[in-house]
């Protein structure tokens, strides 16, 4: 195998993560190596513009997803089913090329804080020691708020997030959202426009008392400028943002606010059309030495040695390398104990409910990837009463207008017909006149919901496949129900002619159903090296050159999107790379004591 | 990738007669044929996405929980293939009739059969060929006009879409649902 030129830092993954990572160690002058196994699509997205936003191309045909055929991952509900692959997107829809899932999101960017961190241990403090279900694995993260808060800062400066702060150093905001982790200073930008159905449903939840607030989102609603000069246009209200790159400059995403920089540096090389397929670990000792690729251009496997490795892949593809590379120790949920594929998760969430009404015209195409209103009171407020619905965690609401791409969104009241001169009538009439209410509920890691190695099925180099076996347990049932009974009273307060009702979603939770890209876990942080695969600073227990950055180490799944949490995590991550090759530790930052039975770290073999 | 260039005419005539009986001609607009269905669907049949590009299409190949999505063999231009041909034969068969003759009750009949997945034909899945024609009916009215349908935007004209050649920042907000009749 053809061998490189040795790096400082190797990072896998071109999205928010790795980028945010390349571009500030490119700053400290390191030598770096950026790997992506798709393509670089910046010059085309400069270029073509109208073309982007064709919905047949990037919605239906997903040319700038994952491709499937060179990997992709097997699923199943239960450990007792066979897990099949998944042969196309559904669910989720993880990006491909530079700027990775970053570049086709949405932009909606939401802090997480110690409501999230601190999970188990306020549960506790507040419920008494007793777990909705026995094998819920509830930990804290080791991580607290109050750390990443100026990271979040540097991350909201650089994807451009425009929105509507609602508690700026413990001062409530009015109009913002009373129950968000408090802030040193208003959004980058003011929030853009909600649309008439946003304010709409805004005026509703006050009549319910409830704390309504514009969802903030990585979409400029004013000429701005990065600190790193990056400059965004104001976003033109198009409404392909999910699928899509954007053609406006508008919208945060890690090609252009991270990739770009990192190119200024000389110490930085990129190679797009690279699939990272292990990480090579230096003989039987804890750390690594590099990352074997293979160029898709030519077909050539080559072996990159570097100081550092920096797994910054999409949250499944970071587990599936772990488990490849054989890094860190498998988890069992027999025994419960072992990291690499532990508390895999998922959103939970009911069905939304669309509202129609005979008077109204919501211009549902006149949007942005995050139009649309929110409210924190079922998620972000501590007062809020577990108790009564009885779970952990909660779930934000929102409302507004339909997204009215037309392959996307073709809304109807119940009893409608799907074709014929009815259906022609009714879509033409309803098309600009629904809205619809929906939700996002958080997780909690599950013994039985967890990735491991397939034992049938193989990707395009003879790997096996990720197998996730994943449902929703009784924790999700129980949000989801509560969902569906919130959005039911939202919806009649908000008095439509006519709706869909929100069914609660039972099991079994379903891979084909187009639902989130927020998958999480997998690698999860912790305290405890029996039971995570990173420390709190996202340093591998098992190998202290090897940091996981992105949803993959998640304790759990909140219900707020996990961008912007993923963009602090990078900026600290950066930051904690930087000090530890600066400082040459033994093993891992902070102290904290290495995993009892590893050979000694300082000596590698 | 399949070879398409053999769609028989009799086929083609089903699919214009489907596009016809789903959106119809009428004061919104052309129906389905008019608007370029059938020429999107044919064009669609050659698309790498129909060859099964960027699909998973490794076995072995086993039926699976409906949770565990899309496992057929066939691309989506095979399914679609066959689909067409065993409705064709289900209309001649159990309807004793063809795609020129049959009346509007028939492809009523015929479309219901294969959305509620009861025609009895081996080889081919009908519901999983129902979705796939509904999809591509459905882009052939709405898809961008230079995927083949939606003749001059007239599709999204249907809908009131103005089109993605621009942004609609400056465009007005529209209006708020107005007194209706269940004021809160």
């Amino acid at each position: 195998m053809k061998q490189l030129a040795p790096v400082d830092v190797a990072i896998v993954g071109g999205g928010w993560a790795g980028g945010i990572v390349a571009k500030e160690l490119g700053k400290a002058g390191l030598r770096l190596c950026l790997f992506e196994r798709g393509p670089d699509r910046r010059q085309q997205t400069a270029d073509v513009g109208p073309s982007l936003r064709d919905e047949l191309r990037f919605a239906i045909h997903h040319e700038n997803l994952q491709n499937l055929a060179r990997d992709t991952v097997t699923f199943r509900n239960h450990r007792l089913q066979t897990a099949l692959p998944m042969r196309r997107i559904g669910a989720f829809q993880p990006g491909e090329g530079v700027g990775g899932s970053g570049a086709h999101w949405n932009g909606v960017s939401l802090r997480w804080g110690d409501e999230d961190f601190c999970l188990a241990s306020r549960y506790r403090e507040r419920y008494g020691a007793q777990r909705v279900d026995a094998d819920m694995q509830l930990a804290d993260w080791g991580l607290r708020y109050d750390e990443l808060r100026p990271f979040y800062d540097r991350y909201e400066r650089t994807a451009g997030v425009s929105g509507w702060a609602g508690n700026i150093g413990g001062v409530l905001q009015p109009g913002g959202n009373p129950f968000e982790p408090v802030r040193d200073g208003p959004y980058p930008m003011p929030p853009l426009d909600e649309g008439v159905a946003g304010v709409w449903f805004a005026e509703r939840m006050l009549q319910l008392g409830l704390h309504p607030f514009p969802r903030p989102t990585a979409n400029a609603s004013q000429p701005y400028v990065t600190p790193d000069g990056v400059a965004y246009r104001p976003c033109a209200y198009c409404g392909f943002c999910d699928r899509f790159d954007c053609g406006f400059e508008a919208k945060g995403s890690p090609d252009r606010a991270c990739v770009d920089v990192a190119q200024r540096h000389a110490g930085f090389r990129l190679r797009s059309l690279a699939h990272v397929t292990r990480v090579r670990r230096r003989g039987r000792s804890g750390w690594v030495e590099g990352v074997e690729f293979i160029d898709l251009a030519t077909g050539e496997p080559a072996f990159q040695p570097a100081e550092v490795v920096v797994l910054a892949a999409y949250t499944l593809s970071n587990v599936h390398l772990l488990l490849v590379s054989g890094i860190g120790t498998p988890y069992d949920p027999l025994t419960g104990r072992g990291g690499v594929g532990r508390g895999y998760c998922y959103q939970s969430r009911s069905g939304s409910a669309a509202l129609f009404y005979e008077h109204a015209d919501f211009r549902p195409y006149r949007s942005h990837g995050g139009t649309g209103t929110m409210v924190d009171d079922f998620h972000g407020d501590p007062a809020f009463d577990r108790s009564v619905p009885g779970f952990v965690g909660g779930a934000t609401l929102s409302g507004g207008l339909v997204l009215g791409r037309p392959l996307a969104a073709r809304p109807l009241p119940p009893g409608t017909p799907a074709w014929g001169p009815q259906w022609k009538r009714a879509v033409a009439k309803w098309y600009p006149r629904t809205m619809v209410i929906g939700g996002s509920g958080s997780m909690t890691a599950h013994r039985w919901n967890w990735c491991d190695l397939d034992p049938t099925y193989r990707n395009a180099v003879g790997q096996p496949l990720l197998r996730i076996t994943f449902d929703f347990q009784e924790n999700e049932r129980r949000i989801s129900r509560f969902m569906a009974a919130r959005i039911r009273q939202m919806v009649q307060v908000s008095a439509p002619d006519h709706c869909t009702e929100p069914d609660a979603w039972e099991s079994p939770w379903s891979i084909a159903q187009t639902q989130s890209t927020h998958n999480a876990g997998g690698t999860p942080m912790g305290t405890d090296p029996s039971c995570s695969v990173v420390t709190p600073r996202c340093q591998v227990w098992d190998a202290p050159n090897l940091f996981v950055l992105g949803a993959s180490t998640f304790a759990h799944n909140s219900a707020n999107n996990p961008t912007a949490l993923v963009g602090a995590l990078a900026y600290r991550g950066a930051a904690d790379i930087l000090r530890w090759l600066q400082e040459s530790p033994a093993t891992l930052l902070d102290g904290v004591a290495s995993r009892p039975s590893l050979p000694a770290a300082a000596s590698p073999d | 990738v399949t070879d398409v260039d053999s769609l028989p005419p009799a086929q083609v005539r089903l699919l214009e007669r489907f596009a016809d009986h789903m959106v119809p001609a009428d004061e919104l607009g052309p129906g389905g044929t008019a608007l370029g269905v059938v020429r999107y669907i044919e064009r669609a049949l050659r698309t790498p996405w129909a060859g099964g590009a960027r699909q998973y299409l490794l076995g072995p190949w086993q039926p699976g929980a409906p949770s565990q999505g899309y496992q057929l063999r066939q691309t989506p231009a095979a399914l679609f293939l066959q689909g067409t041909a065993a409705a064709l034969s289900l209309l001649e068969g159990r309807f004793a009739s063809n795609a020129e003759a049959a009346d509007a009750g028939q492809l009523e009949a015929l479309l219901q059969l294969l959305r509620d997945g009861d025609a009895a034909e081996p080889t081919v899945p009908p519901k999983e060929y129902f979705a796939l024609l509904y999809a591509w009916v459905m882009e052939g009215v709405f898809a961008d006009p230079r995927h083949g349908g939606n003749a001059a935007g007239q599709g999204w004209a249907i809908i009131g879409f103005p089109g993605s050649q621009g942004g609609f920042r400056d465009t007005p907000r529209g209006s708020r649902p107005r007194a209706s009749r269940r004021q809160p």
